[in-house]
């Protein structure tokens, strides 16, 4: 059994893939958009980080260096995929099987705008504003996550912000997904 | 500042970030400039409500799991079993065991990682240290070998330890720096060591009925539950908790119905003194299980009503057999049980305390007849409220909810009456000095709910109702309990469901047009009627919870537990404990408390500190009932 420990603290490579798997996929497939992709990359990012753990220094921040590796993880697929011009977006207005939610139409049809606009943000501020509103991130894990400073956490929001508000609000009203 | 500027900025403004990056005197500055331009800008008015309704719906959007076997592709995959070195058919037992306590994992296993410290990793029984020196134990020693090569060994094993052992105190160190870790998991600590038995020591504690038994959980977590019921009894649902009494955030007395033998207990919040109250509930040779879920039965089990003050517990009881309850009060000063004589024939039901803790409200039915009567336990009169609730004589029509308005000086009684889901009238009726003679009526129609509190509309009692449009539950509206006074209608072309009074009355929240127990979270100020949408996706189990203050209110998407900032401009703070909840209660105590429990991997109670957000665990119990608080004084 794969184990990471300290006297006081003890994670085995499967509890660490538990208690992250959820965020971690939900972040990364927010970032990439594709469930499948989704799968990979999140696997990716496990391994990569089972992978580095033992060699990782002691005061290591396990949920922000995960996020950080699936952050550049997704960040190195998408640079591949648009190298890969021919591989399409996947349509992203069909819903999960597993979405733990129901889907009332009205919040469905806000689900699928919401999706769209972030699909169509440049994915650093993709990034920044999935950290911030969806993990609860503050300034400060968000500079360490993505690798900026804490001011141009400032910049990236504001632009993250604009930027989906755009893109809603041009969905909103009937602009092409 | 041009609204251009104004732009670039109301990101930072929004998250009241201005402080990053600038002196306290410029943000400061920028923060004023903006609020100033704020005020007579509708253009950026607009982009800053829509940042916000954005990160509302972004905050909100359902949160999605891997499948189970992206679980499995991982754990067989050739690249993992590469850094673990574990073969195929070792690895089986992977899936397995991630909920094995630690200390049944050998630390010798083929390819395990070097010792890392991550601060704030869980916290494992001292026995899994204890295993290192049968880990480090080189093969060769195994086996046989030199004295030469075994000092070798030892030698090496030693310094080994010695490595370990400084970087695990390396690692505790930094644990303990680790005032403020980045995720759920790692805030989360296991329950601790049981307390000894005997009286429960003084301090804030949560109880929950779990198994027909009664457990007191120091809120703390510094102890683990503990049963304050006798194994002999089976607590029914129904138990209560006195009011606190004054400077005392909870109560200190607990009443409950034991199922298996009919009789009311009384107990101290310290798990001491655990009293049958000698009036027996039901006739002798009755068995108790085959009266329960009659109408008698149901009666006698909503029954149990603390007084303002503890001294006093209001029980119905069918002592005769007859199917007909009496109303007795148990003083618990003496003991003693005292039966309140009726006028009038009929079973008693519904008794409920006045503010004042002197006089009890309490419905009699007979024949299909609904009779309210207040009795003053001081001195002992009698006073018909009205003699027949269902005056506009509907077939199915009955006492709904009966309460007493707030006001000691000027007592009035309230209630309502109707059918499930068809509430046709609202009725008070003022006793006491000034007094009127007969019941007045509030409000009539056809509303599917109505809800009372006694706090409501600046603490002088009101109620909440939701009009009917087309059979479906349409509008809330809101009336105090002055007749005559035109309702205050608070929502529009809504379905409300769920609606709930915060603890003050100046809020309701309730759900809108919920679909599979998932609706729109909506949060209405009574006093000014602004409806505020709050977020989308929200689940009716378990109930949006308040703080006790209103200044907060939980509520659950499914996986997410979410703090809203009420006074806050509704301001969203996703705990970062997830999980299916299944409970929310705010502790009495700080109200930045709140204890959820979990019912899924995670099943367990948490004390989540919403400031610090972070979460301690105080039971690895599920929990699929109502907690109340107590105090040990």
């Amino acid at each position: 059994m794969a184990r990471v420990e300290t006297k006081e603290s003890t994670w085995s490579f499967d509890q660490i893939y538990d208690e992250y798997k959820t965020p971690i996929y939900n972040y990364v497939y927010h970032l990439v958009g594709d469930r499948e992709q989704a799968d990979d990359l999140t696997q990716d990012t496990f391994l990569k980080a089972f992978r580095a753990l033992p060699k990782m220094d002691a005061s290591l921040k396990l949920s922000a260096w995960l996020y950080r590796i699936a952050t550049n993880t997704a960040y190195d697929a998408l640079r591949r995929r648009k190298l890969i011009a021919w591989l399409p977006w996947q349509d992203l207005d069909h819903e999960p099987a597993d979405v733990e939610s129901a889907d009332p139409q009205e919040i469905y049809g806000t689900t699928e705008l919401v999706r769209a606009a972030l699909r169509r943000m440049p994915q650093q501020y993709r990034a920044a504003l999935l950290l911030y509103t969806q993990e609860g991130f503050s300034y400060s894990e968000i500079a360490k996550t993505l690798n900026i400073a804490e001011s141009g956490v400032k910049m990236y929001l504001s632009r993250a912000r604009q930027s989906f508000r755009e893109h809603y609000r041009s969905l909103e009203q009937g602009g092409t997904k | 500042m041009n609204c251009e500027q104004v732009e670039e900025l109301l990101s930072v403004y929004l998250d009241d970030s201005f402080a990053v990056g600038e002196t306290a005197e410029t943000a400061l500055e920028l923060q004023h400039d903006i609020a100033a331009h704020l005020q007579d800008c509708v253009r950026c008015s607009t982009t800053l409500a829509d940042f916000r309704r954005f990160d509302i719906l972004l905050a909100q959007m359902p949160r999605i799991s891997p499948s189970p076997a992206l679980r499995e592709k991982i754990f067989t995959s050739p690249e993992y079993f590469e850094l673990t070195g574990i073969d195929n058919y070792k690895h089986r037992s992977i899936g397995r065991d991630h909920t094995i306590p630690n200390k049944t994992l050998r630390r010798d296993t083929a390819g395990r990682p070097k010792l890392v410290a991550l601060p704030g990793g869980r916290r494992v029984s001292p026995t899994s240290s204890t295993e290192t020196p049968t880990s480090l134990q080189p093969k060769a020693q195994r086996h046989g070998g030199s004295w030469g090569l075994r000092i070798m060994q030892t030698a090496i094993a030693a310094t080994l330890l010695l490595t370990l052992g400084v970087g695990s105190l390396i690692g505790w160190k930094l644990w303990t720096q680790n005032v403020h870790p980045a995720v759920s998991s790692s805030t989360i600590t296991p329950p601790a060591a049981p307390a000894p038995g005997g009286p429960l020591s003084a301090g804030i504690y949560y109880v929950s009925l779990r198994d027909g038994s009664l457990w007191s959980t120091l809120a703390d977590g510094s102890s683990k539950a503990e049963r304050l019921t006798p194994k002999s009894v089976t607590v029914a649902d129904n138990w209560v908790v006195s009011p606190p009494l004054p400077g005392h955030s909870a109560g200190d007395k607990l009443a409950y119905i034991d199922l298996q033998h009919a009789f009311v207990h009384t107990l101290r919040s310290d798990g001491q003194s655990d009293t049958v109250v000698p009036q027996p509930l039901l006739k002798a040779g009755i068995a108790p299980s085959s009266l329960w879920d009659t109408s008698t039965g149901e009666a006698i089990l909503d029954s149990l009503a603390w007084s303002k003050d503890g001294s006093m517990l209001a029980f119905v009881a069918d002592p005769t057999g007859a199917n007909t309850t009496n109303l007795y009060i148990l003083s618990t000063d003496t003991g003693s049980v005292q039966l309140v004589p009726l006028p009038i024939k009929g079973s008693v039901s519904q008794p409920v305390w006045s503010p004042d803790g002197k006089r009890i409200a309490f419905a009699v039915s007979h024949n299909g007849v609904v009779t309210i009567l207040d009795y003053n336990t001081q001195n002992h009169g009698l006073l018909n409220i009205t003699n027949n609730v269902n005056v506009q004589g509907r077939a199915n029509d009955t006492l709904l909810n009966l309460d007493w308005s707030p006001d000691v000086n000027a007592p009035a009684i309230t209630w309502s009456v109707g059918s499930i889901g068809h509430v046709h009238s609202l009725w008070v009726r003022h006793v006491g000095n000034g007094g009127i003679a007969s019941p007045q009526e509030l409000s009539q129609g056809d509303y599917v709910q109505a809800i009372y509190s006694r706090t409501a509309r600046n603490g002088t009692g009101g109620w909440l109702f939701v009009t009917s449009y087309l059979g479906r539950a349409a509008n809330l509206v809101s009336i105090d309990l002055t007749p005559g006074t035109i309702p205050t209608i608070l929502t529009r072309g809504k379905q409300v469901n769920f609606a709930q009074w915060s603890p003050d009355g100046t809020y309701v929240d309730y759900l809108d047009s919920i679909s599979s127990g998932v609706g729109t979270l909506h949060v209405v100020n009574v006093n000014t009627a602004t409806d505020m949408l709050v977020a989308i996706g929200v689940t009716n189990e378990p109930t949006p919870a308040w703080s006790a203050d209103d200044q907060q209110l939980v509520y659950s998407t499914g996986q997410q537990s979410v703090i809203v900032d009420v006074q806050g401009n509704l301001t969203l703070h996703p705990l970062k404990i997830h999980g299916l909840a299944s409970f929310f209660s705010w502790s009495v105590s700080s109200p930045h408390q709140l204890v959820i429990a979990l019912n899924d991997e995670q099943t367990g109670v948490y004390l989540v500190d919403t400031q610090r957000n972070s979460a301690l665990q105080l039971d690895q119990q599920a929990l699929d009932s109502p907690i109340f608080w107590t105090e040990i004084p």
